[in-house]
């Protein structure tokens, strides 16, 4: 077993604090990331000890956001959310892990779809041909 | 299990050294006890044959 130490260094910032770790060459070349890139660090807990981390090569499989289906909303057989993966992760900004972006990613795709509905329910109401479609959606819908 | 994705920084120092650098989420800082910083052990455990796993501890005092 291979073992570094190295010394994680905090800083404090007008933005807020954040911590920066100096990494071995070696680690880097583990990793298959000598020119730099996407990484993932997973906290595990133990079960009768202090938590570790696990460094290891940034996969993107796992990674999906909920979006608004707007271009598909007339076809009554198609989701109004549909799941799409998301090309490259979120490393910007507020540390947020992996699963909490996603659910913010999700809450913002389904208040775009509440809105987008909400308007186009407006404008059918408006008219009397509106309320005639409406109710014919409504009950293709099954309502 | 709690998990971020973040880069890996790299540069060249002026005496052309490579350099890595990596940003830990404050919540990865916490989760080792590491709140003001201080020394973290990184190792590279083997699992299996040819496979091996990085591991970040916090360091002995």
């Amino acid at each position: 077993m291979v073992s570094f130490t190295r010394t994680l260094q905090k800083h404090i910032t007008k933005t807020g604090t954040h911590y920066v770790l100096s990494i071995p060459r070696e680690i880097a070349q583990d990793l298959q990331l000598e020119a730099g890139g996407l990484c993932s660090l997973e906290v595990r807990e133990r079960p009768k000890g202090k938590a570790y981390v696990a460094l290891t090569p940034y996969q993107k499989d796992p990674l999906y956001i909920r979006q608004f289906n707007a271009e598909k909303l007339a076809d009554y057989d198609e989701p109004l959310m549909k799941t799409i993966p998301l090309e490259e992760p979120i490393t910007k900004g507020r540390s947020q892990a992996v699963n909490s972006q996603q659910f913010k990613l999700f809450i913002a795709a389904s208040k775009l779809a509440f809105k987008y509905i909400k308007a186009q329910l407006d404008i059918m109401r408006s008219t009397k041909s509106g309320r005639a479609a409406l109710v014919i959606a409504f009950r293709k819908r099954g309502f | 299990m709690v998990r971020f994705v973040r880069t890996l920084q790299h540069r060249v120092t002026p005496q052309g050294r490579d350099f890595y650098a990596l940003s830990i989420p404050p919540q990865v800082a916490e989760a080792l006890g590491l709140q003001d910083g201080g020394q973290v052990t990184i190792e590279v455990k083997p699992i299996r044959k040819g496979v091996s796993e990085i591991v970040l501890k916090a360091g002995e005092a």
